[in-house]
């Protein structure tokens, strides 16, 4: 290599690191921000629910009615935890509709036997086109709890089957392997009735139930997981859903409302046609679309995040897993983000198209690139003398310190307003927030960059995880004919 | 070093490093004393609240004292704020006439200005909203001059605060402030109509006019909110209501008559079944449950081929509160042409236990012959599916009846 080719080598390193640094230097100035504005919504929100009548709320029948849809596949582990905390729930008035997507497991049979299924004849609107329905069952044991038994068509598929049977005017999606806390959709649909006609949609915190005893859909015991490949992304929760999530309410620019747990009004989701069997995950593109719907048509509304977890989901608990679920999630995000890049620093779609969709491409879709980049330029720039070592060490102890700091940011907000994890539990969390700069974060980086580039070669597909294995609960008592029925129409 | 550009770490990195690393350790501190100082500060608050708790309970326990009234001042000194607020509710909530005596003394307390009267003026709003929360417990004069001002609060969650402060007034003027205030659309009215159908107080003398407003809002409003009313004259009231002209306010009427479940209510029943909107029908099949009317079951029957999916859903929730006198007749719509009625049927006769008495004559007598009847009937309204389900949870005696039923050969063979 000539002199020229050394001094090129040497600008491109030197500009390189820059441009990272600058990357770096511009998201956490973001983050801050974030975190103004987060407080504020966190405080508000919570004041508001201590305020709250509800009492009130669960026994008024002017409460408004939900339809729960729970789409299923291969859910045998599962779906008996999930099904009781539904039927648990304290909530005026509700229906759950089970959409067993063609599953080759015993899912069916584990909800005939612990539900007391029988086939009903229950008419449907057919709003959406679906796989074929092969069968209706309604419960013996719970009035308003339906099971749809369809083929095989994916999530978004199983969830609007799951509306064209729906009868309520909000539909809450969730996932088979979520726990609800009794009091989940009154808290979630509180801030709907304080102005139903403009909130079309509500999300919450989602909290991780790795390390909890459940039984029968009850969460008799909770704590923080010992693995700390969990207890990692936990905190990644926490920053996620209680920094970004609470200040896009508050900015009125809320991306994603995770599926887990959604609330959206049913009318909204028939006039946008129901979810996409298009994308790998239907809940981040269904947010985009009502975004990119309300704004085109001038329509006045919300789309809002609760501080507060009211449901629990399971996480992957070893690196293979996880890697495999942010491959996914960056796939879909390149995806939806690719899907509607006619919002990207558009002054017609407001602040969806002028902060949020920025923020979506520099702190989601692309953040590997700087991250993995600078893996490779601080050792290239001290091997060939761009700069020193020591200050690219103490670069290092920046970062590190930064991703902390917006760690602690999350922990806090959470303490604040909820007061749910010990001091012993906050003090672990942080502590092991210091060491996610240390493999955690390069695994997801590696991740994102292989999702990423499965998207330009447009992979599709899901790859689940193993669910954990939880103890099954008690048979119930038998009389001449099956169970008792626990509850009357 | 090679030059290559203008940037030194060395000058910029080492500071960055000093100030982050301050601002972690202050964000750290912040979170783990605060969250020290919180559990000091409820440890606190809980040791206090026994102390509030026993003092309530001799409060309740006892007529109005003077030396408990003195101790309440005491009290009220000592304790933080949290459960000054917490007693003062709580007062509020006695019954007369101690929670005039001691709500007396709670305005003589000396700190009462600056925890409720300044709060009330106050640029924060978590603080005016604690105020008229307060100021919902308490009997004093102006009360409901001052919580209508809340509701002209530019905050709406002050304005929420004000309307629920004045929904717990036992007050008739109170009650009619929160009527004229739907109009405003600061409060959704589904929230205020909650707020009112709990009002302490009976309110029909206020809503009775209002069935005759010219506004159906308004009418449809009253009749909703007269469905908690114990007055004999709402009845008849409601009842012309029924027919009204407007269909929302028909459907309101007849199912605040359902509510009420006063035999003079099914007089609108024969045309209601037959009204032009649906949701009217569905109101109409709601008050023949509520009447518990056996005579008119046939109607509900035909309502459950109804085109509307809550006609039917509601003339078979009715029909399962006939139950168990009407279980024979409906016995006979289990083999009918139209598959909807039957399953709802069907439906009818499990929810109401019909099946299960059923199974257990059947269990008692595998040969009998209106159970077995009883089966065949229910396996053309469920499905062979259905019943080869239930079959594989009952128990041995009826399940090999059933399976006989159903043409297992192998059962027949054992």
């Amino acid at each position: 290599m000539g002199a020229f080719g050394y001094s090129i080598l040497l600008a491109a390193i030197y500009w390189a690191y820059i441009a990272c640094m600058a990357y770096y230097v511009i998201i956490n100035a973001y983050y801050m921000v974030l975190f103004l504005f987060a407080t504020s919504e966190n405080k508000l929100r919570v004041r508001q629910q201590r305020f709250e009548d509800f009492r009130a709320l669960s026994r008024s029948r002017h409460t408004l009615p939900v339809s729960v849809i729970v789409p299923g596949y291969n859910e045998e582990q599962t779906i008996s935890n999930c099904l009781y905390s539904l039927g648990n729930l304290d909530y005026p008035q509700y229906e759950v509709i089970m959409v067993n997507d063609g599953s080759g497991d015993r899912t069916l049979e584990v909800l005939m036997d612990e539900f007391d299924l029988v086939q009903a004849d229950i008419f449907s609107r057919r709003h959406f086109e679906t796989a074929e329905v092969r069968g209706v069952y309604r419960s013996r044991r719970f009035a308003e709890f339906y099971v749809i038994d369809k083929a095989n068509g994916g999530k978004a598929d199983s969830l609007n089957a799951g509306i064209n049977f729906s009868r309520y005017p909000y539909v809450c999606t969730c996932d088979a392997d979520t726990i609800f806390a009794p009091d989940s959709l009154l808290k979630a649909m509180r801030v709907i009735l304080r102005d139903p006609q403009k909130a079309v949609a509500v999300g919450s915190l989602i909290g991780i139930n790795n390390g909890y005893e459940i039984e029968r859909g009850e969460i008799k015991k909770r704590a923080l997981p010992r693995e700390s490949i969990v207890s990692l992304q936990l905190i990644e929760y926490l920053r996620s859903f209680l920094l970004n999530r609470l200040a896009w309410t508050r900015m009125n620019f809320m991306m994603v409302v995770s599926g887990a747990f959604a609330i959206y009004r049913r009318d909204v989701l028939i006039e946008l046609g129901g979810f996409s069997r298009d994308f790998t995950c239907e809940d981040i593109e269904m947010t985009f679309r009502v975004h990119e719907f309300m704004r085109r048509e001038k329509r006045p509304y919300r789309i809002l995040s609760l501080p507060e977890a009211v449901s629990w989901t399971e996480v992957p608990e070893n690196w293979k897993n996880l890697y495999r679920q942010r491959h996914r999630w960056q796939r879909v995000i390149c995806e939806t983000f690719w899907e509607y890049r006619r919002m990207f620093l558009n002054p017609r779609y407001g602040a969806v198209g002028l902060f949020g969709m920025p923020y979506y491409l520099f702190g989601e879709v692309l953040p590997w690139i700087p991250e993995l980049l600078a893996l490779l330029i601080i050792p290239l720039a001290i091997a060939f003398g761009v700069f020193a070592w020591w200050p690219l060490l103490v670069f290092i102890g920046i970062f590190v310190l930064t991703n902390v700091l917006i760690s602690v940011m999350g922990i806090l907000l959470q303490d604040v307003g909820f007061r749910t994890l010990t001091l012993r539990e906050i003090c672990r969390l942080i502590l092991l927030s210091f060491f996610e700069s240390f493999g955690y974060r390069q695994l997801l980086s590696w991740a994102r960059f292989a999702g990423t580039i499965a998207f330009l070669r447009g992979e599709k597909g899901w790859q689940k995880f193993a669910r954990i294995e939880r103890k099954g609960p008690p048979p119930g008592p038998k009389t001449p004919f099956g169970p008792d029925t626990e509850k009357t129409t | 070093m090679p030059e290559v550009g203008y940037f030194r770490p060395d000058v910029v990195f080492v500071p960055a490093f000093i100030v982050l690393a301050t601002v972690v350790a202050a964000f750290v501190a912040y979170t783990i004393l605060g969250r020290l100082l919180y559990e000091r500060r409820r440890a606190r608050v809980l040791k206090e609240r026994v102390r509030v708790e026993d003092l309530l309970g001799r409060l309740r326990g006892s007529p109005p004292r003077e030396d408990l009234g003195e101790e309440l001042e005491g009290v009220l000194a000592d304790v933080g704020r949290t459960n000054k607020v917490a007693l003062v509710e709580m007062i509020g909530e006695l019954k007369e006439p101690a929670r005039s005596a001691y709500l007396a003394r709670v305005t003589r307390y000396e700190g009462w200005r600056s925890l409720f009267g300044r709060a009330l003026r106050s640029p924060f709003k978590w603080r005016r909203i604690e105020a008229l929360r307060i100021l919902g417990s308490l009997d004093l004069e102006d009360v409901i001059y001052v919580l209508s001002q809340g509701l002209e609060d530019r905050d709406d969650d002050v304005v929420y605060a004000a309307a629920r402060a004045l929904a717990k007034r036992a007050n008739l003027r109170a009650a009619g402030i929160l009527l004229d205030f739907f109009e405003e659309k600061r409060v959704d009215p589904k929230r205020l109509v909650t707020m009112l159908e709990e009002f302490p107080i009976p309110t029909h003398e206020l809503l009775w006019p209002k069935l005759e407003d010219p506004d159906p809002e308004t009418r449809i409003r009253a009749a909703t909110l007269l469905e908690v009313s114990e007055e004999p004259e709402t009845v008849p009231r409601l009842v012309r209501a029924a027919e009204d002209p407007d269909p929302d306010v028909r459907s309101a009427a007849i199912r605040s008559l359902a509510n009420i479940a006063d035999p003079r209510g099914g007089s609108v029943l024969p045309e209601a079944f037959g009204d032009g909107a649906w949701f009217v029908r569905a109101a109409a099949a709601r008050l023949a449950g509520a009447l518990k009317t056996t005579g008119l079951y046939e109607n509900l029957v035909g309502l459950l081929g109804d085109e509307n999916w809550w006609v039917r859903q509601n003339a078979k929730t009715a029909l399962l509160a006939l139950c168990p006198e009407i279980e024979h007749d409906l016995e006979r719509y289990l083999v009918v042409e139209d598959r909807f009625v039957r399953n709802m049927v069907a439906e009818v006769l499990d929810a109401s236990g019909a099946v299960q008495r059923r199974a257990a004559e059947l269990e008692a007598d595998p040969d009998s012959g209106p159970a077995r009847r009883f089966f065949e009937r229910l396996i053309v309204a469920e499905g062979r599916g259905s019943m080869e389900g239930l079959a594989r949870r009952a128990t041995p005696g009826v399940q090999a009846a059933l399976r006989e039923l159903l043409g297992d050969d192998a059962a027949r063979a054992s």
